[in-house]
């Protein structure tokens, strides 16, 4: 990082943003706002390379402060004067939409996580020592790796603990918890005290807001459950599991005229609905983070909610499945129809949710 | 002689306790927050504090 390099001032001797001609992997605009706000710029070209993958954001945001903010040597990056710089600039944007729009979007959220560890490695890094200058001893570099490992571990573990206490029911008192840490860092700035004590309050707060916002309930234990019911009474009102992979087999059922009701609820992973070939389904569908498909309805993402109200005109039994995911995939497929995760299935394999 | 608060820590403190009101209010059934909200919230709480630090620079 280069802490001694200063941002260049106007005549007012307010700082200007400027992009880096020195500290630069393409227009040196992440050099530039590291150097801006006194930051190792490798945080903000991960935020540039998380957010290309996220519709192109990255991207965008790159290329328009490519072209507007000017560098520091005087140089521009598209040729002479401000207007080349906006007609390469929406001639580059133009084109990231056109390589970033849908369907690559959908490795934005896979991609999130790794630029998320990376950002956490570099901050470890430079927490248990920074930068090497050339030529430093192997065995402090050694000693500052163990140590940027073990804090990690401490934080994953603190993270992994929180999650799961959140999860079974313990979120009310960490969510107090998190506002008295935050009160206890207001009153610290006042009367002074250690600016480390940040991370332990994010440890505490961010797994609480995963788990609060993909509703992830984990009671019910963890591992695999299959149930199969042979008659309506022997299928329950809800199945639940924590974590893990549940399949309800409701093939051998006989379904009685009317509305069959059951519930699935899987805190955080799989689960397999296959419903009986003359059934009716209507559902009811809240999946957190993930995959929901219900017989010919499909849609994945965040927040995933839809009802399906099923075809009034048809006679046959109804069956009603509320179901609710807190991070994972529920699939609902009638008889044998493969499932997702044994082999994709084409649109015209599926069945309507109700039939003729 | 008063000493001036650490804006740092102030920011932290302030954004933590928001998030954790808003938790609070989820978990007692208040409000039902989903990643449409809860998302921009940790990112805007995260990004507050990286700027704070960042403006304020090290503690002499």
């Amino acid at each position: 990082m280069n802490e001694n390099a200063q941002s260049p001032k106007d005549d007012g001797g307010v700082r200007k943003l400027t992009r880096s001609s020195t500290d630069k992997m393409i227009g040196g605009v992440a050099g530039g706002l590291g150097r801006y706000f006194g930051v190792d710029p490798i945080l903000f070209r991960i935020a540039f390379v998380a957010l290309a993958f996220a519709g192109g954001v990255g991207i965008l945001a790159y290329i328009a402060l490519l072209a507007f903010v000017p560098a520091d040597d005087g140089t521009s990056p598209f040729g002479a004067g401000r207007n080349a710089n906006v007609i390469g600039a929406i001639l580059l944007a133009l084109l990231a939409l056109v390589v970033f729009g849908p369907p690559a979007f959908f490795l934005g959220p896979a991609l999130v996580p790794v630029a998320l560890v990376l950002g956490i490695g570099v901050l470890l890094w430079r927490a248990a020592g920074g930068s090497l200058p050339a030529g430093s001893d192997p065995g402090k570099i050694a000693a500052r790796a163990t140590i940027a490992f073990l804090i990690g571990l401490a934080a994953l573990g603190a993270f992994a603990g929180v999650f799961l206490l959140a999860a079974i029911g313990g979120g009310t008192v960490l969510a107090i918890l998190a506002i008295v840490a935050g009160m206890a860092l207001i009153i610290t700035a006042f009367i002074g005290g250690a600016r480390w004590l940040v991370i332990p309050a994010l440890v505490l707060v961010l797994p609480l807001a995963i788990v609060a916002a993909a509703d992830i309930d984990v009671k019910g234990g963890a591992g695999e459950r299959h149930y199969r019911p042979g008659t309506v009474s022997e299928i329950r009102p809800e199945y639940r599991l924590g974590m893990g992979e549940l399949e309800v087999d409701l093939r051998a059922v006989t379904l009685p005229v009317g509305t069959t009701t059951t519930a699935v609820k899987v805190g955080v992973g799989h689960a397999v609905v296959r419903v009986p070939d003359d059934a009716c389904v209507t559902s009811d569908v809240q999946v957190g983070v993930g995959h929901a498909q219900v017989l010919d309805r499909t849609s994945d993402g965040v927040d995933v909610a839809f009802v399906q109200p099923g075809s009034l005109a048809s006679a046959a039994p109804r069956l009603h499945l509320d179901a609710d995911i807190g991070i994972g995939a529920l699939e609902v497929v009638r008889g044998d129809d493969p499932v997702f995760s044994r082999g994709y299935r084409t649109t015209s394999d599926i069945l309507p949710a109700c039939p003729a | 002689m008063n000493r001036a608060p650490d804006r740092l820590l102030l920011v932290a403190g302030l954004a933590i306790s928001g998030l954790g009101v808003l938790l609070l209010l989820d978990r007692t059934g208040v409000i039902d927050l989903h990643f449409g909200y809860a998302l921009p919230a940790i990112l805007a709480c995260v990004g507050a504090i990286l700027l704070a630090a960042g403006l304020e620079g090290p503690r002499r």
